[in-house]
């Protein structure tokens, strides 16, 4: 299991993506990213945010768990992400933002892969957390 | 009585004319004390007992005489400076609206000696300053305000038809909108209730904000204004603004902004209108 | 032709009466007797920025900081969101007015008088707020603080005045300003036709130079319907990593997204961002050129009402007096000269945890003896007639007596919990444990009177090794004060159930002291937290006595793994602090949050090589200064932070 923590000096965004009423750019440092590569542990498929959670290395190679914000219900379902789409012990890769927290293992999703299969989301029309 | 004998009696008495005329006198009577007396309400704003309904001046729901000065704690970066062009935060605005709004040109409104489209009724009051408010006379209020060295002249009484040339300031008319008494031992000693509406329009085209954020000529601006004492007890009023333009808003455009009121004139700062 | 005249007279007069009275009333409204009608579906209808969107963080445009609130919300970190405690708290009242979903007020109404008892306010993510409209008083200042607080309200005129106190901190807008927890919010709204004008005005002097006031307005809509936002929280902390008692935050000048939004804003003065008085009055335009410096700026500045300081000392009043306040299930909290002390009332005696200081133990025991009577023996109206009435033997006079005039009397007091050995917790021990009961040693006993004739005193062993040994200013404790039954590991459960439930005394291992414990009442879910926890200052850590900042944060944490919430956050386990107001978890939370903080600040001042006098110097408390410290008496923000440092310095 690898992971890389990239720091990218400055990600071109849809910035009204990630604005909303409840700000993303408050919590996540959205000029950088960080992927992770690593084992599905949990995901609390729920409202208004479902969370998946993933044990994968921090930047010192460390074994974490991170805690990845993922969208609503809703917005999920209609990417045909349903609550079994994802099994604990999946492996997969995330890339997402940052929390501006140093230290803490947490992260805004922007995308999800599961290379067994395929299954992705984030980079269609419609896959940004709204 | 047998029937005809009964109603022979009736007859009788129906053309008896002492006997009607002695009713149609005393509710004739009734009528006239009716009017003198009139209901209680009308007693209290005529001021006494058959006297004409007291003035604006007196009959006034809330006193917002003195000076006051703007507090700005909301759309600091919107009002305490002026934004750059097209910040259109927040704003109701239709496609024509921002169109227009992205002409701003300062230099431009100075050269046209428009330095003043900001000041206007439709913006006046969000705009930092001091504000001066006194009775013209008994049905005029008068609000002076220091930014852009502007009066406003609002006129109780029923809104005639717009008349004279548009102006910056437009054609004010209000009226007091009352609430109930104070209740016995409570309302903080308060004795006045109420608020003052007041509607303007026969406007000159102007900005709501000072980067050109436009209202027409047709902007109806209608405005509520409450008195508050503070737990400190400071006064403070509070214009509930209301403006109705849709060449260039898609629905109407609500603020409301906070004055406090001062001892005096300290501070009064009178500035001419600026463009930027 | 007289008569027509007459009758033609009286028409005329009977016609104009009604013709021309209304006319002749002119444009003056009759006076309405009652108020507006406020209640109904509202929706937010107000184009300022900030009812749009969250502002971003560093924008503090507009509200009147001093440095404390500027510090506290460049330090705050949006994650704290996050935390198992905060996940489902909602909405604070200040920001109410601004979040999504609508309004909701609903009316009330008495139900003989048909007049208005209480409007509730309700929002999409909040707690219903009812605003009680009755004049009842405000509960006293160590009644506990809720996140929609208490309100009461009134007419004037066609204004309703609400004044809100007894509120939780929180944030005062989302993105880094904070409340402290002794604002008090007033609220002023009024409807005009289809508007409602709400002003708000938050006066919070620890982190404000005047009050804030802002103004908003809602349109009646009646399509609206006012969401539930439901909360799922489990005890999963959304920040990831596995320390449950992770608070996220920033350290002083780490924050460095706070001017990010000035690049896209570059109209904005970047000292303006920074907030303060200064900044809200037309003044200020006379800095834009630079001519005049903001420092120099004189401003029509406002005052708040009331000192700040009197209403933290009223949840800890010092004023020889005894106050109950009831809790939960079988407990009760009393306030005994400012010292907390808790008794555990019912059917098997009593149970007190601590016993305050000396000079009030008469007073305590009376007020102890006064509620077990009231709440067991109180006399009460007969409710039975007859031979088969409970109690009796035959007929029901022996019955009657006993109820109305005459009750058994309480059971005594069983046992006495110390939390520590400070004199505040012990002074009373003697005479308290004297005049209690506990059954020991049976009928062996006999021999000995002293044993089994007196209430049975718990600590852990540290306190009684201190108690015993005299010490420099302290003389050793008098035999009949001393703890009875000790412990020396993690816990000590009361071996029985005890007014039923289990009674469970967790070590709180170099805490405040190396003998601090907290106690949970299992059933009434009430924990006694001793000296561990204070609404009123920060803990008083004795490196002496073996205390550290680590121990003290530690039982916190511990505490919050016990307790939980009833709603939103709220309620549900409620946890009596050595000194102050009755709490739950989000307070524990707060104030663990912010020692947390604090002795993160010092741990990186440490690692920067920092003395202890460098580290005072750099204020690291200044944002909490205003609400827990103190320049003068028994326990400085000094000799805090300087406990703090010693502790980390030797790494426990």
């Amino acid at each position: 299991m690898r992971s890389v923590f990239l720091s990218v000096a400055a990600v071109l965004l849809a910035g009204a993506a990630l604005s909303a009423h409840h700000s993303y750019a408050a919590t996540y440092d959205t000029s950088r990213e960080v992927k992770l590569e690593g084992k599905l542990m949990q995901f609390v498929y729920r409202n208004p945010h479902s969370f998946v959670q993933v044990q994968a290395p921090d930047e010192n190679g460390v074994m974490q768990r991170w805690s990845v914000e993922w969208a609503g219900t809703a917005q999920l379902e209609n990417a045909g992400v349903k609550r079994d789409a994802l099994k604990v012990g999946d492996e997969v890769v995330i890339v997402g933002r940052p929390s501006r927290v140093t230290g803490e293992y947490r992260a805004l999703m922007v995308s999800l892969k599961r290379p067994s299969d395929g299954f992705t989301w984030g980079g269609r029309t419609g896959e940004v957390v709204d | 009585m047998t029937g005809s004998r009964g109603a022979g009696e009736l007859a009788r008495l129906w053309t008896k004319t002492d006997v009607t005329q002695r009713i149609l006198s005393s509710l004739a009577a009734l009528a006239i004390a009716w009017l003198i007396a009139g209901p209680a309400d009308l007693q209290a704003q005529r001021g006494g007992r058959g006297g004409p309904p007291p003035a604006p001046r007196e009959a006034a729901a809330i006193d917002l005489t003195g000076y006051w000065v703007s507090v700005i704690t909301e759309d600091w970066k919107l009002r305490m400076v002026t934004p750059k062009k097209g910040a259109f935060d927040a704003l109701p605005l239709n496609a024509e609206g921002r169109r227009v709004g992205g002409l701003w040109d300062p230099a431009k409104d100075t050269a046209a000696g428009e330095q003043c489209k900001a000041y206007g009724a439709g913006g006046l009051m969000r705009l930092p300053g001091r504000l001066h408010i006194t009775w013209q006379d008994a049905s005029t209020l008068k609000i002076e305000a220091d930014a852009g060295t502007q009066t406003r002249v609002i006129r109780f009484g029923a809104a005639p038809a717009p008349s004279g040339e548009p102006s910056w300031q437009g054609q004010s008319m209000a009226e007091w909108t009352y609430g109930p008494p104070a209740r016995r031992g409570g309302g903080g000693g308060e004795s006045r209730s109420g608020s003052l509406k007041v509607v303007t329009n026969n406007l000159r085209p102007g900005y709501v904000r000072k980067n050109g954020v436009p209202y027409s000529k047709d902007a109806v601006v209608t405005e509520y204004y409450d008195v508050n004492v503070l737990p400190n007890g400071e006064t403070w009023f509070t214009v509930t603004t209301r403006l109705d333009d849709p060449t260039y808003f898609a629905r109407p455009y609500i603020t409301t902004t906070d004055f406090k009121k001062l001892p005096d004139a300290t501070g009064w700062n009178p500035t001419q209108c600026s463009a930027t | 032709m007289q008569r027509l005249g007459s009758i033609g007279a009286a028409i005329f007069w009977l016609t104009l009466s009604v013709v021309v009275w209304p006319a002749g009333a002119g444009a003056q409204p009759a006076r309405p007797q009652t108020p507006p009608d406020i209640s109904g579906e509202w929706r937010l209808e107000n184009h300022e920025e900030d009812t749009t969107a969250q502002p971003p963080l560093g924008d503090y445009l507009g509200i009147p900081f001093n440095d404390a609130g500027r510090m506290r919300a460049d330090t705050s970190a949006e994650s704290i969101w996050g935390t198992p405690e905060y996940q489902c708290r909602p909405h604070s009242t200040p920001h109410q007015w601004r979040g999504l979903g609508g309004a909701r007020i609903l009316k009330e109404q008495d139900p003989l008088t048909r007049s208005v008892a209480t409007y509730h306010f309700q929002f999409m993510r909040s707690l219903d707020r009812p605003v009680f409209m009755d004049n009842r008083p405000h509960p006293p200042a160590w009644a506990p603080h809720t996140w929609t607080g208490f309100s009461t309200g009134e007419w004037i005129g066609n204004t309703l005045k609400i004044t809100t106190t007894h509120l939780k901190d929180g944030y005062l807008k989302r993105g880094g300003p904070q409340t402290s927890d002794m604002y008090v919010m007033t609220e002023y709204i009024t409807r005009h036709d289809d508007i409602l004008t709400i002003v708000t005005v938050v006066d919070d002097p620890i982190y404000q130079d005047q009050p804030y006031v802002e103004s908003t307005t809602y349109m009646i809509d009646l399509s609206s319907v006012v969401a539930m936002e439901t909360c799922n929280a489990s005890s999963f902390a959304e920040n990831g990593g596995t320390d449950r008692h992770h608070v996220p935050h920033f350290l002083p000048g780490q924050n460095t997204a706070l001017k990010d939004w000035l690049k896209t804003d570059n109209w904005v003065p970047e000292e303006a961002a920074r907030g303060g008085v200064k900044t809200v009055f037309p003044e200020y335009r006379s800095t834009l050129n630079g001519s005049v410096s903001v420092a120099n700026l004189v401003v029509p500045q406002s005052k708040s009402v009331g000192s700040v300081r009197e209403r933290i000392a009223a949840q800890s009043p010092r004023d020889g007096e005894v106050h109950l306040l009831p809790v939960q299930g079988n407990v009760f909290m009393l306030v005994a000269d400012g010292n907390n002390v808790t008794a555990s009332v019912g059917a098997e005696g009593v149970l007190m945890v601590n016993t305050g200081s000396a000079k009030m133990t008469d007073k305590l025991l009376a007020a102890v003896n006064q509620l077990a009577n009231s709440v067991l023996s109180a006399p009460a109206t007969n409710k039975c007639a007859g031979a088969v009435c409970p109690g009796s033997w035959g007929w029901a006079s022996p019955y009657i007596n006993n109820v109305i005039s005459s009750p058994a009397p309480p059971r005594p007091l069983r046992y006495i919990i110390n939390t520590s050995a400070d004199p505040d917790n012990i002074g009373g021990n003697e005479k308290a444990a004297t005049s209690g009961f506990f059954p020991r040693g049976g009928g062996f006993g006999s021999a000995v009177e002293s044993v089994g004739q007196k209430a049975s005193i718990i600590a852990h062993e540290n306190v009684l090794n201190r108690m015993s040994t005299a010490a420099a200013k302290e003389p050793a404790a008098p035999a009949a004060a001393l703890p009875t039954d000790t412990y020396y590991d993690e816990f000590h459960k009361l071996p029985e159930f005890f007014n039923g439930e289990a009674v469970i005394v967790y070590h709180a291992p170099d805490a405040n002291t190396d003998g601090d414990s907290f106690v949970y009442f299992r059933h009434s879910e009430v924990i006694s937290a001793g000296n561990v926890f204070s609404t009123v200052s920060y803990p008083v850590i004795d490196i002496q006595k073996g205390g550290s900042i680590q121990g003290v944060i530690a039982a916190l944490n511990h505490i919050l793994d016990l307790a939980v919430a009833e709603y939103r956050g709220q309620g549900g386990t409620w946890v009596i602090p050595g000194r102050g107001r009755l709490s739950d978890t989000a307070d524990v939370a707060s104030y663990r949050n912010m020692l947390t903080m604090i002795r993160d600040r010092v741990q990186d001042l440490i690692r920067q090589g920092k003395t202890v006098e460098q580290v005072k110097a750099a204020k690291p408390t200044m944002d909490f200064d205003g609400r827990f410290g103190a320049t003068t008496g028994p326990w400085t923000t000094d000799m805090f932070v300087e406990a703090v440092y010693k502790s980390l310095k030797e790494k426990k």
